[in-house]
């Protein structure tokens, strides 16, 4: 532990009672109430800056994000900006032209934040429950695996695959996510897999 | 990578890659000019004002001090914190630096408690006082002697920190001057062009700036539970890097948006910051001689 908290002692031990600064000491008192008088009828305003990683793609550049309010205090945080990670040795301050949106993309009103669906015939996306969503996404996965999947190829060798229907996992995901998508996917047979983070 | 004689764009050039040395030295009479200019430039609409005018004379002061005495080489550069010894027990060279310093500082405008703490000085062993500021010892001293000390050492550090050989030195402790050892007075965001975005620590004893790692609290190191205070609506430009681990901040001040801030001019310019945060119960972290008590 280095000394940073000991020049209050400091004081003490200067033995100079009420003039227990260095505004104090060298007679600048008045000019130090004046201050404290100041400053009385501002507040203080609480922000944060969080590093985090860009989630557009597998180059995984780093970020700062500013928000105001502080979340540890129970305030409800507001990002304020983005910018490039100057620490950060993929980047090192830089952002490409998507990134410098992020901020926009943040704050975006065409994000989609419930599962939609566009019935057939439909010119329209009608929102639907999770519930709803999940169960459909597997019915129509499990109808064209049991049509379309081939167990052993023309010659009778064992192939397992799956070919009637492409997976494309997100970029914005942890190394586990991406391991258990891999898991998944590849346990059903599919071989049209891709990720985003590649394009 | 793309050539210059290519039309296609290279997106790594949009921002500015930030590749700077680990520690900028002094350029000591430069920075004491600048310092005492920024300190009047910010000093006219603050509650401060008669004490940072005071502040600006002494840095001119100590801007002509540069020059005015002749300097014995330095330390060698063997060990980490090359300057400790010297911040901690200077040589000969510091007394006739003070003293030189001393009588010119006399010549300012000041209050009274500075003029008697400046007439103590006077034949006075430096040395108890030297070491009272360095090792937290009993002051020996009023504080305004010790006050006056610290800016003869600064003067002297400075000096000695401008002939040090940049690539030597290294990483030390969190928020610990790899030049002479001190406790960093403050951080600053840096604006210019090849730095853009970098944090560096500034120490308030021999001027040198290192860089360190933003989000992370200067006192203890740690990056969790950091967050920043900053006077509502007065543009951000100064803020207080709070730490809940060890209930320290050290300002950090952003050249992006005051591009003429120097980091111990505005380390003193925006003490109204310290008022408000010392008054949610956070400890200052960073040493700035002039600002002792906060």
């Amino acid at each position: 532990m280095n000394q940073q908290f000991s020049r209050r002692q400091f004081l003490g031990a200067a033995g100079i009672g009420t003039a227990g600064t260095a505004l104090g000491a060298l007679g600048f008192g008045d000019a130090e109430v004046a201050l404290a008088q100041a400053v009385r009828p501002y507040r203080l305003a609480s922000t944060t800056e969080t590093r985090n990683t860009c989630t557009y793609c597998s180059v995984a550049c780093g970020i700062l994000i500013f928000s105001k309010g502080d979340v540890h205090k129970g305030d409800k945080a507001d990002i304020l900006h983005i910018e490039g990670d100057a620490d950060h040795p993929t980047n090192r301050g830089t952002l490409c032209p998507k990134g410098s949106g992020l901020l926009g993309f943040v704050k975006s009103p065409n994000r989609l934040v419930e599962p939609r669906i566009r019935k057939p015939g439909s010119d329209k996306f009608e929102p639907v429950s999770w519930e709803v969503a999940l169960d459909r996404v597997a019915r129509l996965l499990k109808d064209d695996r049991d049509k379309n999947f081939l167990a052993t190829n023309k010659d009778g060798v064992t192939v397992n695959r799956w070919t009637s229907t492409a997976f494309l996992a997100a970029s914005a995901t942890s190394n586990e996510t991406a391991t258990v998508t891999y898991k998944v996917v590849r346990s059903m047979g599919a071989l049209v897999f891709d990720n985003q983070a590649r394009v | 990578m793309t050539d210059f004689d290519s039309l296609k764009p290279d997106p790594s050039m949009i921002g500015d890659v930030a590749d700077a040395p680990f520690a900028i030295l002094p350029e000591p009479e430069a920075m004491f000019r600048k310092r005492a200019a920024r300190l009047r430039a910010g000093g006219d609409n603050n509650a401060l004002t008669p004490y940072i005018h005071f502040l600006a004379a002494l840095c001119d002061v100590q801007a002509d001090c540069v020059a005015a005495t002749p300097l014995a080489d330095g330390p060698s550069q063997n060990s980490a914190r090359p300057l400790k010894g010297e911040r901690c027990a200077p040589g000969d060279d510091f007394d006739r630096v003070a003293r030189d310093f001393f009588k010119r500082a006399a010549e300012i405008p000041m209050p009274e408690p500075s003029k008697a703490a400046l007439a103590n000085l006077d034949g006075l062993p430096l040395a108890p006082l030297v070491r009272a500021l360095a090792e937290d010892e009993d002051a020996a001293h009023g504080m305004a002697e010790h006050i006056f000390v610290a800016a003869a050492l600064q003067v002297y550090l400075t000096r000695l920190s401008a002939r040090l050989d940049v690539t030597k030195l290294e990483p030390d402790e969190p928020g610990v001057c790899p030049s002479c050892g001190a406790h960093a007075a403050s951080s600053f965001v840096a604006g210019w062009r090849g730095a853009q975005g970098l944090r560096f620590c500034s120490c308030a004893m021999c001027s040198t700036l290192w860089r360190y790692v933003r989000v992370r609290c200067v006192a203890c190191g740690t990056t969790k539970g950091i967050s920043y205070r900053e006077i509502d609506g007065a543009g951000g430009a100064a803020k207080a890097e709070c730490c809940a681990e060890c209930g320290a901040y050290t300002k950090i001040i952003y050249q992006n948006i005051a591009p003429d801030a120097e980091p111990a001019a505005d380390d003193i310019l925006s003490l109204g910051l310290d008022v408000l945060v010392s008054e949610e119960g956070w400890r200052r972290a960073g040493f700035n001689p002039f600002l002792i008590g906060y």
